[in-house]
């Protein structure tokens, strides 16, 4: 039985990163398209990704819209999350099930909504218009980060500080602060790689200037099959496993602890 | 005027009354315990002394400055919390620092007291752990340590020792008294335990329902309690209904039961119903004894260095006694007839 459980376990984990072991091989195979298992070894798709001027480009667009959204959905996230872990006002389920609603929503009906507001109001195509809706569809993850963190937080400590003369900004950022830092981060790592990722909403807002890296990609495949998209591919998992992984742990053993 | 003083105190929450215009006066140097059970609202009455618990009416004086408006970070004083809240992310020592640093405290000066306190609560090899490396009566240390060392105006304990198992905690009682008698602080202890209470203060508040149920000595509120519930929270008690009445140039108390016993006439309360009598007042003697009441043994309790007894009297009171365990003394069986007696002035008059 329990053998039998190991091996189902075993071909789940396969499947799983099957897909992911075959991309990585492609990427160094010396065919002009993407043959597995490859052929020779070669690193001119990488050099292909880092010499094609659109594709550094995108990266760069790519890596300034995360940054911007993450920084601004990490510090609305947190301090959303710290004033809904406290207030014991009888709007709170309402206001947590408000603010986790983008996550719910269907990623193409909250797009065209944007790019029906945003056109009015004329921020589609444009750079803070994409970083506004990136921190829209991350900060539910940093709220429900911080929050699991913040739950575990002892409010007597704040008391205490204030009780040995603290003024706020002082048990803020000795106290408080530094005993939710785990989940703020977590949820920084968390909302960089949504906001790195996201293409459904980033293609309805974005203009033939403001190609993010998914974009780009995506059109990439639709003329070309060379294995420069591997490459890229397998750039972007090393990243993940930097520092994707160890943010999804987190997650996962805040999950655990039933601390939500 | 006293140290620190309490005016009408009053704290509401939408049509409950958690602590209702409370008065009192502690002097400097004092170690006063506020006692009651749960849901008496001592622990709402140290919130507001300490300010984070905002007062619907009245005053709190402490050094003849009205503090009551003030946050709760420019009261100077020190409050010692239930669970210690002591800073998990920082050593003993940076505990310590924290609140001077708070205060601006220059290095040389903040080295000095930290010293200083660490001395006072005997913990200067444990300065460089962390909370959860330290037993809980080293984090309870760490916590005094960590008010002491602003040199507070007021000393504020919420049940501290009531996380501590119950050897640790009579000693962590001796030690709070010591070091806050070294210092002089005035302190001002919350507690539901009569015992930690008896032990400890100098004066001991009894609250009920957010009022003030008596203030006296320890002595005066165990041997005269003012009411019943006084009597009946603090220790056991035997409890009498009935009536003074003048018999000769006595007087005597009629139970309901028709039990009557003399009463000392100073003490006499003639609007009295209710009586107490302490358990351990009470002592057997031989049948035919004057002034005493026959019975029947039913129960018996070994309490260690004393005897509980019950014992059902011919007029069908239940009467509690306690008698201490003599050399070459055997004690009372279940069933045994018995008489008992007490002394006049050991009955207590209790306020209806």
């Amino acid at each position: 039985m329990k053998r039998a459980l190991w091996l189902l376990n075993g071909l789940v984990l396969l499947y799983l990163l099957a897909p992911i072991i075959v991309v990585i091989a492609t990427s160094f195979g010396t065919t002009a398209y993407p043959v597995f298992p490859p052929q020779g070894f070669t690193l001119k798709w990488f050099v292909n990704f880092w010499s094609t001027p659109e594709l550094r480009e995108s990266l760069r667009i790519s890596a300034a819209i995360s940054t911007t959204s993450t920084t601004l959905a990490t510090v609305i996230g947190t301090f959303s999350a710290l004033a809904l872990a406290r207030t014991r006002l009888r709007g709170k389920t309402v206001l947590s099930a408000v603010l986790l609603s983008p996550i719910l929503f269907p990623a193409i009906v909250l797009a065209l909504a944007l790019l029906i507001a945003f056109q009015r109001v004329g921020l589609a195509q444009t750079f803070p218009g994409l970083v506004l809706a990136h921190v829209l569809l991350t900060t539910p993850f940093v709220v429900r980060l911080v929050m699991a963190s913040a739950a575990e937080f002892d409010p007597s400590l704040e008391e205490a500080a204030q009780n040995l003369g603290a003024g706020w900004w002082r048990i803020f950022a000795r106290i408080t602060l530094p005993l939710i830092l785990p989940g703020i981060l977590a949820g920084a790592v968390f909302a960089f790689i949504m906001s790195f990722d996201e293409l459904v909403v980033t293609l309805l807002l974005s203009g033939p200037a403001l190609q993010t890296l998914p974009i780009r990609i995506f059109n990439y495949v639709q003329y070309s099959s060379d294995p420069t998209i591997s490459a890229i591919s397998t750039c972007l998992i090393v990243a993940w496993l930097i520092v994707g992984i160890p943010a999804y742990a987190r997650l996962m053993s805040v999950r655990h602890q039933g601390g939500a | 005027m006293a140290y620190l003083v309490l005016r009408n105190l009053t704290k509401t929450y939408g049509h409950t009354a958690v602590v209702h215009g409370l008065d009192l006066s502690v002097d400097a140097g004092e170690f006063v315990s506020l006692l009651g059970p749960s849901g008496c609202g001592k622990t709402t009455i140290l919130r507001m002394i300490a300010g984070f618990v905002t007062a619907t009416a009245g005053e709190v004086w402490i050094k003849d400055r009205n503090v009551t408006q003030l946050p709760p970070n420019r009261r100077n004083v020190g409050l010692v919390f239930q669970n210690y809240a002591l800073f998990p992310h920082m050593t003993a020592r940076a505990n310590i620092e924290f609140g001077l640093k708070s205060h601006h405290v220059n290095a040389a000066d903040m080295s000095e007291r930290v010293g200083t306190v660490l001395g006072l609560v005997g913990l200067s090899s444990y300065v460089n752990r962390y909370p959860r490396e330290l037993s809980g009566g080293q984090q309870q240390r760490v916590a005094l340590a960590r008010v002491l060392a602003l040199k507070p105006d007021l000393l504020l304990f919420d049940e501290p020792l009531s996380n501590l198992d119950a050897k640790l905690r009579v000693q962590m009682r001796q030690e709070i008294r010591r070091v806050q008698r070294e210092v002089g602080v005035t302190a001002l202890f919350v507690t539901h335990d009569q015992e930690e209470a008896m032990t400890m203060a100098d004066r001991i508040v009894v609250l009920e329902h957010g009022r003030i149920g008596q203030v006296g000595s320890p002595a005066e509120v165990y041997d005269r309690p003012r009411t019943r519930f006084v009597a009946d929270f603090i220790g056991t008690s035997n409890f009498f209904e009935g009536g003074v009445m003048p018999a000769g140039n006595c007087h005597i108390f009629r139970c309901n039961s028709g039990l009557e016993f003399e009463v000392d006439s100073k003490l006499a309360d003639l609007n009295a119903s209710t009586v107490s009598v302490r358990p351990e007042k009470i002592e057997f003697v031989s049948p035919g004894t004057p002034r005493s009441f026959p019975g029947v043994v039913q129960e018996v309790t070994q309490l260690g260095p004393t005897v509980e007894y019950l014992v059902i009297l011919d007029s069908g009171d239940r009467v509690v006694m306690e008698e201490q365990k003599r050399p070459r003394t055997a004690h009372r069986q279940v069933g045994d007839a018995v008489s008992i007696t007490w002394h006049s002035t050991d009955t207590v008059f209790l306020q209806s």
